[in-house]
């Protein structure tokens, strides 16, 4: 199958494909569609280190490849998508001990935010969101992520997150005061 | 861009006070949504398929196969044990005695099974909400 075929055969084929026939071509396709979007949410949660998003990514496509089998046809690719990222993520981050940084904690941080009450472009400005994003725990910045970027509602997130719909709206409420503790930091 | 510039964004469900503080920190999520780039490719799609294992789906399909013949030779024996050891028409017999031949539901049987019915709802709520599974 070529190229121009695949890019017009919606999800469900290409997943389909991968796995009746394993299609590598048609997992390619997959990852092509959505690696931009997972990068850029793993450089959210992340502190917005690069190196370390770019390699949980090819980390989740290689778990999500392995998994394909398990996909459910009805449901959206990049939820299930997110879902293992963030898995990935959370392993990562027990692994590494990489867990929450407050804004006292890090006066580097601080002083980045501190010192930067105008972003000039847009990357400053992604940059300054994912700063914010780490002061929370992991779980709760996922949450916010999901919440305040990518608009989803709160069923949504305990569905893609696998966590009860209370949880989701206390990480919601708490986040957001935190959240808006670190932008008045940044604006005094 | 001051922080305050930012446009009011639509923020999904989120029923807030929407103060000052509120709208700035919806502004600059909606800012950041607004001008997400789109992260060029630069060989990764060729890193991930290059570290892709060769046949994940054969070993699964192998798993399965073999799982599917023991559980039909298990079946298959349970059945043969069946037929030689029970009487099936005692069985069958029985088992139609135990049926009533008349059946009267009252409005206590009602009530009964709509609180039984209502307990039931209410623990599964409960557990969905309150336990991480």
């Amino acid at each position: 199958m070529t190229r121009q075929n695949l890019e017009s055969l919606d999800e469900a084929k290409l997943v389909g494909l991968a796995v009746s026939e394993n299609s590598q071509q048609a997992f390619s396709e997959l990852v092509n569609r959505h690696q931009s979007n997972l990068r850029y949410s793993l450089r959210q949660l992340t502190n917005w280190d690069e190196a370390l998003a770019d390699d949980l990514a090819q980390d989740t496509f290689i778990q999500a490849f392995k998994e394909l089998a398990k996909f459910r046809q009805d449901a959206k690719f990049s939820s299930w998508l997110y879902r293992i990222g963030y898995n990935v993520f959370l392993q990562h981050v027990r692994k590494k001990s990489l867990d929450t940084q407050s804004l006292d904690d890090q006066p580097l941080l601080a002083n980045q935010l501190e010192q930067a009450p105008e972003a000039d472009d847009d990357s400053e400005v992604h940059q300054k969101v994912a700063k914010l994003l780490a002061t929370l725990e992991p779980e709760r910045r996922s949450v916010l992520h999901l919440f305040l970027h990518r608009q989803h509602t709160q069923q949504e997130i305990s569905e893609i997150m696998g966590i009860p719909h209370g949880t989701v709206k206390t990480h919601i409420n708490r986040g957001r005061i935190v959240l808006q503790d670190g932008l008045r930091q940044w604006r005094d | 861009m001051n922080t305050t510039d930012f446009n009011l964004p639509g923020s999904g469900s989120y029923n807030g006070s929407g103060s000052g503080d509120d709208r700035t920190l919806d502004a600059l999520f909606a800012s950041a949504r607004t001008s997400q780039p789109n992260l060029a490719d630069d060989n990764f799609t060729k890193v991930v398929l290059n570290s892709l294992p060769r046949n994940p789906f054969a070993q699964e399909r192998v798993n399965l196969r073999k799982s599917f013949s023991f559980d039909m030779i298990g079946a298959l024996l349970g059945l043969l044990c069946v037929y030689f050891f029970v009487d099936l028409a005692s069985v069958a017999s029985a088992l139609l005695n135990v049926v009533p031949e008349s059946l009267v539901i009252s409005p206590v049987h009602v009530v009964g099974f709509a609180a039984a019915f209502m307990v039931t709802a209410i623990g599964a709520w409960w557990t969905v909400e309150n336990v991480k599974l």
